[in-house]
C-alpha cells in the first residue's frame, strides 16, 4: 500500500493535451475517485499511474519513490479494466493465479492454490473456477477481474469504470460490494468513473476533472455543497444546478441580484461575505432544482417563472420553467404543484450559490443548515468509518 | 431420379428448388465451381491408373473399376534401388524442406507480426517493405540466390532451400499472422503488463495461444507453397535433395512424356498436403477470443 502522488503531470497525444498540469495526492488507504465527463482525461491519468502511458511532463511518486519511468510490472499495482480484459483462453482459476505466477516473489504451487481459493471465496466465485470467461455472466466476469487484481497485495488498485458494463441492478450491488472490499483490504484505490452517483457513494475523496484539468478535489460532500465553479456545480447533481446571470444592485441597505426579468434579494449573511470578498457586480446565481420552492405570494425573496413543462416521476415532479429567458428546473413534491403550462409562478430559492466574474464560488447562503459545519462532520465521519474498517 | 426424390434430397440440404428458383442458380454455380476444381484432379487420377496405350487410345470418361491399374504407382515406389524415379526419397526431401521452411517461417513470423502490432519504430514502413518482397516473381531471385547459397555453401542442402523459401513465405506469413494478432484487444496485453509481465510474457501467454488457429492456417499455407515450389529446386538442389516437383518433371523429357507416371507422381504429391490440412483443421477452432473483452 502506498500514497500515490502526481506532480505537474501532463500528457499530450500529438497536438491534443489530454491531461494538463495535474497535481494530486492520493493518501495511503484512501478510496479516491477521478470523476469527469468522457474525454476529460481521467482514464489517461489512471493509465499514467498504472504506467501504461508515460507522462509528457511531470513526476509520479509511490510514497517517496519516483516511478515515472517504471514499467507497469515494476510498479506493483493491479488494475481492473472497463472491459475486464480477462485471459479468454485461461480458466477462471488460471486467470486468478496468473499475477502470482508472474510475481517476483516465488510462490509455491500450494500457495498459489490456496490464494486462488481464498480470493474465489471472498468474491463468491468458487463454483466458477474451472470455467472459461466466455461462459460467465457479466457480473461473474467482473468478479474474476476484481479477484485477479486482489490476489496480490499491490501498492494500489486502479479501476477504470469497472461497473459500467453491468446492468443497473448489478451495478448497485457491486458498488456496495466494492466499498465493503475496500474497507476490508484498505488498499489505496484510484477509481475512474463518469457516474457521479458512483463517485459520491464510493469515494473518500473525489477529484473532478474537465478538459484535462483538475477542477476540484474534496470529499463528496464538499464537492456537492461547495462546487468551486459553475462547471462543477452543473456537473454534480441531477437535475443539474440552475444558473441565472445578474448584476448586484444596492438600494436602502439591501442588496439585490437583478436580471432583465427578475430581482432577487440577497440574504444578509451572503451580503457580508460578498463584500468581504470584494465581488464585482457581475454575478452568477446558482440554485439547485431541489432548493427551489414554488410559493403562493411573490415577494422580494422570490422571482417569477413561466412554466414550460411538468414531468411527474412519481417521487417528485420536475418543472421546467423560464426565468429571464433561461430554462430552469424545479424539483417539487408531486402534490405541491398542480399548475398549468404557461402559468407564471413565484419561486423561492432556499439556498443560493454565488459565483463571481472569474467563475469562482464566492459564497453559499447558509439559510438551510450550516455548510461549513457539515463538511467537518463528513470528514470526521470518514475517519471513523476508516477506523472501523481497520478494527 | 424422380422429382419427389430430388426435392426431398434438396430439402435435406436446405435447398428449396421449387419454392425458390434462385436456389437452382446457386446450386448450378456451386456445381460448376466443383467441376472446375475436381475434374482435373479426377482426370489426373484416371490417367495415373491407365497404361500409355489406354491413354492414347480412346479412353472412357469413367474409370472401369475392373481394370484399375496400380502399376504406375508401383514403378514410382520401387523396392531397392532399381527404379525409374525414387519417389519415396523425393517425398522425404520435399517434406523435410517444406517442414523446415514452415517452422522457420512461423518462428520468425509470429514475433515479427507481434512487433508490428506493438508498433516498434518505423514499423509501418518496414511492414510495407516486407510485402514488396512478394511483388517480384520468385524467379527474379533465382540468380542472386544461386550465388548466395553457393557462397554460403548451403547449395544442394535441405537448409539451403528452406532458407531461400523465406523470401516469399515470410512476408505472407507475417501479413497473415498480423491480421489475426491485430484482432486481439490490446487491453489483454495491458492486463499482462499490470499483472507483472513484459512483451515476451504477452507473446507467450496471450498472443501465441490466442492466435493458434491463424498460426496453424499460416503454417499450412506456407508449407504448401514450399512443397509445391519448383523453380528454385531446379537450381538449388542436387541428386540427394531432389524434390517431388522435380521428380514429376523428370517424366517430361526430350524423348517423350510418360503421362501416366507423371499423373501418378502428381497424385502422390497431393497426399501429404491433404493429410497436413486434415491435421491442421482440428486446430482451426475459431471463437477462442470471444468473451475476452466485453463489447
Amino acid at each position: 500500500m502506498a500514497q500515490v502522488r502526481l506532480e505537474g503531470v501532463s500528457k499530450s497525444f500529438g497536438d491534443i493535451e489530454a491531461v494538463s498540469d495535474v497535481d494530486l495526492t492520493v493518501e495511503d488507504g484512501e478510496f479516491f475517485v477521478l470523476l469527469g465527463p468522457s474525454g476529460c482525461g481521467k482514464t489517461t491519468t489512471l493509465r499514467m499511474i498504472a504506467g501504461l502511458e508515460r507522462p509528457s511532463e511531470g513526476t509520479i511518486y509511490f510514497d517517496d519513490a519516483d516511478v515515472t519511468d517504471d514499467e507497469p510490472a515494476e510498479r506493483d499495482i493491479s488494475m481492473v479494466f472497463q472491459n475486464y480484459a480477462l485471459y479468454p483462453h485461461k480458466t477462471v482459476r488460471e486467470n486468478l493465479a496468473f499475477p502470482l505466477s508472474l510475481s517476483r516473489r516465488d510462490y509455491s504451487s500450494e500457495e498459489i492454490d490456496s490464494e486462488t481459493e481464498r480470493v474465489a471465496e471472498l468474491l463468491e466465485i468458487t463454483d466458477q473456477l474451472d470455467k472459461h470467461p466466455k461462459n460467465l455472466s457479466g457480473g461473474q466476469q467482473q468478479r474474476v477481474a476484481l479477484g485477479r487484481a486482489m490476489i496480490r497485495e499491490p501498492m494500489a488498485f486502479l479501476m477504470d469504470e469497472p461497473l459500467s458494463n453491468l446492468d443497473a441492478k448489478l451495478r448497485i450491488q457491486m458498488r456496495s460490494e466494492l466499498k465493503r472490499l475496500h474497507r476490508k483490504l484498505g488498499v489505496t484505490t484510484v477509481y475512474v468513473t463518469h457516474d457521479q452517483t458512483e463517485a459520491m457513494s464510493l469515494a473518500d475523496r473525489i477529484c473532478v476533472l474537465n478538459d484535462g484539468r483538475v477542477q476540484q478535489v474534496g470529499t463528496p460532500h464538499e464537492v456537492f455543497s461547495r462546487p468551486r465553479n459553475t462547471w462543477i456545480a452543473g456537473f454534480i447533481g441531477d437535475p443539474p444546478m440552475n444558473f441565472l446571470h445578474g448584476l448586484l444592485e444596492r438600494s436602502d441597505g439591501e442588496v439585490f441580484v437583478a436580471g432583465d426579468a427578475f430581482r432577487y434579494r440577497v440574504p444578509p449573511d451572503v451580503v457580508e461575505e460578498l463584500d468581504a470578498r470584494e465581488v464585482a457586480e457581475d454575478v452568477t446565481l446558482g440554485i439547485r432544482p431541489r432548493d427551489l420552492e414554488v410559493v403562493e405570494d411573490p415577494g422580494q425573496d422570490t422571482f417569477p417563472a413561466t412554466v414550460l413543462t411538468v414531468e411527474p416521476t412519481g417521487e417528485r415532479s420536475i418543472l421546467t420553467a423560464e426565468v429571464d429567458g433561461r430554462e430552469i428546473k424545479i424539483e417539487t413534491e408531486p402534490r405541491e404543484f398542480m399548475g398549468m403550462q404557461g402559468e407564471t409562478i413565484s419561486v423561492h430559492p432556499q439556498k443560493t450559490y454565488y459565483y463571481d466574474e472569474a467563475d469562482q464560488l464566492a459564497t453559499v447562503s447558509s439559510a438551510e443548515g450550516d455548510v461549513v459545519e457539515a463538511v467537518e462532520v463528513t470528514d470526521k465521519h470518514v475517519e471513523e468509518v476508516r477506523k472501523d474498517g481497520d478494527t | 431420379m424422380s422429382t419427389e426424390r430430388l426435392e426431398s434430397l434438396a430439402k435435406r440440404f436446405g435447398f428449396h428448388f421449387l419454392e425458390n428458383p434462385r436456389q437452382i442458380l446457386v446450386v448450378l454455380g456451386i456445381g460448376l465451381v466443383l467441376l472446375w476444381i475436381l475434374l482435373p484432379v479426377y482426370w489426373t487420377l484416371a490417367i495415373s491408373m491407365r497404361t500409355t496405350e489406354e491413354i492414347f487410345g480412346s479412353p472412357d470418361l469413367l474409370l472401369n473399376p475392373a481394370s484399375l491399374n496400380f502399376e504406375n504407382y508401383r514403378i514410382l515406389w520401387p523396392v531397392e534401388d532399381q527404379q525409374v524415379a525414387n519417389f519415396s526419397r523425393f517425398i522425404v526431401n520435399s517434406a523435410i524442406i517444406a517442414t523446415l521452411n514452415a517452422v522457420l517461417t512461423t518462428v520468425l513470423a509470429v514475433p515479427a507480426a507481434y512487433a508490428f502490432r506493438l508498433g516498434v519504430g518505423y514499423s509501418k514502413h518496414i511492414f510495407f517493405w516486407i510485402l514488396t518482397n512478394r511483388m517480384a516473381p520468385p524467379a527474379a531471385f533465382l540468380l542472386p540466390m544461386f550465388l548466395l547459397t553457393s557462397e554460403l555453401n548451403i547449395i544442394g542442402t535441405h537448409w539451403g532451400l528452406a532458407i531461400v523459401y523465406l523470401i516469399f513465405n515470410l512476408p505472407l506469413a507475417i501479413w497473415l499472422v498480423y491480421g489475426i494478432i491485430k484482432a486481439i484487444p490490446e487491453e489483454i496485453d495491458e492486463a499482462v503488463y499490470v499483472d507483472g509481465g513484459n512483451d515476451f510474457t504477452v507473446l507467450k501467454e496471450v498472443i501465441v495461444p490466442l492466435s493458434k488457429p491463424g498460426i496453424a492456417v499460416s503454417f499450412l499455407l506456407v508449407w504448401l507453397f514450399a512443397w509445391n515450389h519448383y523453380a528454385f529446386t531446379l537450381m538449388l538442389s542436387d541428386d540427394s535433395t531432389m524434390t517431388i516437383t522435380q521428380g514429376i518433371a523428370q517424366f517430361f523429357t526430350t524423348v517423350g512424356t510418360s503421362w501416366n507416371l507423371m499423373a501418378a507422381g502428381t497424385m502422390l504429391s497431393m497426399l501429404p498436403g491433404l493429410v497436413l490440412a486434415a491435421i491442421v483443421q482440428k486446430h482451426i477452432v475459431t471463437g477462442l477470443t470471444f468473451g475476452a473483452v466485453k463489447a
